[in-house]
Formats: C-alpha cells, structure tokens, sequence
C-alpha cells in the first residue's frame, strides 16, 4: 500500500525546507519532504551561511539575491530567531587593479539599487579594525550578513510541521515512476505517490534526474573550512573569506575543489586557508583552531540558480543552486507562486533547466 | 480616499542603545526599522485603499537612511513617499516636527491621516495629535478597530482597563495601537515595484518654511542608560529553611507586611 501525498519535496536542505515552509503557508496539507539522511548532515550544514551580495554578478544576479536578503528580516520575525545578521559585508583588496575592478562593480551595481562603497586603507581600517594595514582597501557593503543556518534549517521545519508539513528521515529514494498523473515514489522504506514532485537534493539532484531521465547539470565543488576556538569579539562583518559567529568562533575558508563526493579535510588547503586567515586579520595568527570541515557546494554547469518546472514532465520542479543560503528565501517563494500556479513576481526564464537541453 | 500616514525610523527594536562620549545616543552599527506602531498605520492605510480605493501616501522626516523605511512602506503597498531632509531638522522636537509634517500635507488631499501611537525610540506619543490640532480637525489616538464611513469614522480606542467607541467625523488623524492589524510583509513583487514608485525629497524651503521660525521649544539636557539590575538572591538550605529565611527578607527588606 503507498502513501499518499499532495506534494512531494525530496531534498530536506536549506532549498527543500525553504520550499517546504513557504508552499505550507499557503498550502496546508498533503506536503511531504523526504531526505535520505538528517536535514543538516550535508550541504546545508557545512557551510560559513554568508548571505552575501555585493561581489556577485552579472548585476541582475546581484539584485536577483537582495531580493531574497531582504527576505530574510521578514522570515526570522515569522519562524523565529535564526541569528540573522545584516552585518554588511566587506571585501579587502591588495592591488590597484583590484581598486579599479572594485570601482567598476560599484558603479554596476548602483543601477540595480546595492550599495558598494569603495573604502581606502584608513576608512577600511575604520570600519573593520581587525583588518590587516597591508590592505590596499576594501570594498563595504551594508547588503550582506549571515544567518546561522542550523538554526535556520530547524526554524524552517518547525514552522513547517506546525503548518501540517510531515518529514520522514534516514529514507533514500530508489525510484521514481510517473503512471496516470501520480509520481510513484519508492523509498527504502515506503511506496509514496503524489501529484506534484519536487526535486531539491542538492548534489544528489543529478541522481534523482536520472531515475527520470532528465539530467539536471550539476556537480559537487568541494569547500574546505577551519574553525577557530571561541575569540572575543574581533570582527564586526561577514569578510569575503571569513566571518565571526555569534558564539565567538570564526570561520575561515573559501577554496573550491572539483574533488567528487569527498568530504575530507586535507592539510595542503587547510594551510593555505590559514595562510589567507592571517593576511587578511593579522590577530588570528595567535587563535587557535579547534576543526575543519568539508562542504559539497552545488553547482550548476553554468553557475546560475536551476529551478523551475521540467518540460515534458507535467507536475515535475526542480531547485537545484549554488548560494542556497542567500536564496533560500526568494526560492522558496518563488517555487512557492509557481506550484500553487500563480504568476512568479520575479521572471524566473533564465533560471529554467531547458537552458542546457 | 486620500490617506496620509507619517512614518518613523528607528532603532532596531532588540539594538544595544549606548550612550557615546558627547552625551549623544550613539547610532553605530544600529540597524533601523519602520516604528513598530507606524506598521499598524501603514498596514491600516494600505487596507483602506484596497477598500475604497484612492492613495497612500508616506511622510518621514530623516536623513538619507530613512529612505529605507519610506521603501518599507511603499514594498507594502503604499503609492507616494515624500522625505522632508533639511539641515535644519537636526535638533527638533515635536513641536517643530508636528509643525513641518502639518506644512508636509498643507498642499495635499487628505481623508484619513494615520501614524503610530508613538515612536519606540522616544517614546512622546505627540506629534500625531498636534498635527491633528494644528490642521483643527479631530483626532483618536490608541486605535484598536477603525471603521471607516464616507464622512466619519467609528472608532475603539484603547484606554486605562478598557476601550472607549467614538465617532469623529473627517479628516481626522488616527494613531495605530498595537492589536488594529496584522501587518503584511512586502512581498518579493511589492518590493520591485517599490524600486520604481515616486520618492520625493522635500526641503524646508520647499514646504515654505523659514528655519528661524523652527527653533525647537525643547532640548535635551542629557541622555543615561538605566543602571543594570541587581542580581537578586538565591535561598540555600531545605524547602524549609528558605520559606523561614524568605519570610524573614519578605519582613525586613522588603518590608512587604
């Protein structure tokens, strides 16, 4: 006998529960979000959790995701404290090529509504004393911050069952078949069907599209992160490498790895991290560091959000993205408008999968 | 309908208030929001237009930065914005702020002025009912429910232990109580179209106003933040022993009976 369910989120990280969350505000009943392990012991739980803006591009990238930091204010006063902080966030530079770069982007993102100043040395030194005087200067911007994303990922689900959401952990998919307008999906434990699928499973995206034949492009890029004993208050921004949590700690990292499915630490880039730790806060030379850790980014063969409908497919979504904690919210909402078949406020085209068919 | 509501920016509700070395309350790495109560207003005014149609226009006075809380009100359906930033607004109180945001309306339609029932940050409750004195229609402050007919108003209004209903007719000026609405959130469409409604920036040239003629009525002397609470006392012994001993302090300390 399967189990019955409206919708189907498969995927319970940062993208899934965002998803899962927002559909159950205005959709009550019949959504199940399954996940082959524990919400938190993949992606969504290795990660600095920077909501970070300034640096991206092109700009219409950059304005895609303040959307969704401004999100963030709104969403913590509806599921409760999740440590987000508008900290702004700050990117030092060493070189004047950097300056001049810096001014450019500047000037491009002015035009779509994100603050970037341009700081010397002094003013950079100002704002964030920890920085290293070797700086040439640094780019400020009071966009960005960051969110602890545990707590994050335990608000979103809280508010989810209260909404009527049910969760079923340690359950892989094993197959997925569509027969007369349902989803058969069959777990290591369960036969379930639903009308509506939902594919959010992060780097394990790919392998759920295959159980459909669809191939949804992307790959796991590894990042390796150090974390420092508990400091006293050091640094006041989310750093372009770097930032200070809450509880003290402060995590450092930001190396990217084509290395597959390998969470391992290795001692090569942890030296280089520390190595860029102290060039840019001098003072963390003196810290001491307590662990690493490894995180599988998600990345799309072209590095943009793919998160849409599938063509072909009738009742099939896909959200599978880098930057899940920036977007988190934006997703949520706009996956939210389109499976509830209303407009999406934003065009979302750009984003469709079909783009690499 | 014509609705006005005046807004305020201010401190992040669970921001650190410190004072700096001038005496000054130091705005350093605070972050700002709409006043908690102007929420209510805005909320109540959006309401009003989807009701009978018309326009919401938002008025704050501020530097710059306030901008943020005039997108705020626009992100949640309001249609105008107008920012009253003059040099001269530095030292105000509510005598001159009611006075300039009473000019602000001066060449405007109004049905309905809404504003909170006071700002979080000093906390005076005056500028909505001088405004109201000043533009000699009436006003209720503290609403909790707000009806709104074609030339009146029925209103409960929040008073010591319990709620007073009254008719007024209009225009008349409203401040928001906690309990009126439920404000929405701006939505993800609501804040795009925030990005391209009218803004305008005001001087008090542009209001007619002379600064010599502003000159606040009040000044503030100093600022303190309240002394931290002392640790209370913790009873040691058996159940006994500390019901005894807390009769005993209930008698001698407190001097409760």
């Amino acid at each position: 006998m399967s189990r019955e369910y409206d919708t189907i989120i498969i995927g319970g990280g940062i993208i899934g529960n965002g998803i899962a969350y927002h559909l159950s505000e205005v959709q009550s009943d019949g959504i199940l979000v399954l996940d082959k392990n524990y919400p938190l012991s993949g992606t969504s739980g290795s990660t600095q959790a920077w909501i970070w803006i300034h640096s991206k591009s092109p700009s219409w990238y950059a304005e895609f995701s303040l959307y969704s930091a401004e999100l963030y204010g709104y969403l913590q006063r509806k599921i409760g404290d999740i440590e987000f902080d508008r900290a702004g966030g700050i990117s030092p530079f060493f070189t004047e090529t950097e300056r001049e770069q810096a001014f450019k982007l500047a000037e491009c993102q002015a035009e779509v509504g994100i603050e970037i100043q341009v700081l010397n040395r002094e003013d950079a030194l100002a704002r964030e004393p920890a920085l290293s005087p070797k700086i040439l200067g640094a780019m400020y911007s009071p966009a960005d911050g960051n969110v602890n994303p545990m707590r994050l990922v335990e608000q979103y689900m809280r508010a989810s069952k209260k909404n009527g959401v049910t969760f079923e952990y340690y359950n892989p998919v094993t197959g997925i078949e569509k027969q007369q307008g349902s989803f058969i999906v069959t777990t290591a434990k369960t036969v379930f069907r639903c009308k509506k699928l939902i594919l959010s499973a992060g780097i394990w995206t790919r392998e759920l599209g295959k159980l459909l034949g669809i191939d949804v492009p992307v790959k796991p890029v590894r990042g390796q992160i150090i974390i420092t004993e508990p400091l006293a208050p050091l640094m006041k921004h989310t750093l372009s490498i770097m930032r200070q949590t809450s509880n003290g700690e402060v995590l450092v990292g930001n190396s990217q790895e084509n290395a597959g499915i390998d969470r391992r630490s290795t001692l090569d880039v942890m030296i280089e991290t520390a190595n860029m730790a102290v060039k840019y806060v001098p003072d963390l030379a003196k810290a001491k560091v307590v662990r690493g850790f490894s995180g599988l980014r998600v990345m799309p063969e072209d590095e943009f959000p793919i998160f849409g409908v599938v063509p072909g497919i009738e009742n099939l979504y896909v959200a599978a993205l880098h930057s899940g904690i920036t977007l988190s919210p934006l997703i949520g909402t706009l996956m939210t408008e389109l499976i509830t078949g209303g407009e999406t406020s934003v065009p979302i085209d750009r984003f469709s999968i079909t783009r690499f068919a | 309908m014509h609705i006005i509501v005046y807004i305020k920016q201010t401190f992040d509700t669970e921001a650190q208030i410190a004072v700096d070395s001038n005496g000054k309350i130091d705005s350093n790495g605070v972050h700002f929001v709409v006043n908690p109560y102007d929420e209510y207003a805005i909320e109540e005014g959006v309401r009003l237009k989807e009701k009978f149609g018309g326009d919401v226009t938002v008025i704050t006075m501020g530097g710059n930065r306030a901008q943020d809380a005039l997108r705020t009100a626009l992100a949640m359906g309001a249609d105008k914005a107008v920012l009253i930033d003059d040099s001269a607004l530095e030292k105000t109180d509510e005598w001159v702020t009611a006075n300039v945001l009473t000019q602000a309306v001066a060449s405007l339609p109004y049905d309905v002025i809404f504003t909170g029932r006071m700002a979080i940050d000093d906390g005076s409750g005056q500028v909505g009912v001088r405004v109201a004195e000043n533009l000699h229609i009436p006003s209720v402050t503290n609403a909790v429910k707000i009806e709104i007919n074609e030339k009146s108003a029925v209103v409960t209004q929040e008073i010591d232990g319990g709620t007073a209903s009254l008719e007024v007719s209009l225009p008349a000026v409203f401040t928001a109580q906690k309990g009126l609405n439920d404000p929405r959130y701006p939505s993800v469409a609501g804040m795009m179209k925030a990005k391209r409604k009218e803004l305008k920036k005001i001087s008090l040239t542009d209001l007619g106003l002379e600064k010599e003629k502003l000159v606040a009525k009040m000044t503030v002397g100093k600022y303190a933040v309240s002394a931290a609470r002392q640790a209370g006392k913790k009873l040691q012994g058996s159940s006994a022993q500390q019901v005894a001993e807390l009769v005993n302090l209930l008698k001698t300390e407190v001097k409760a009976f």
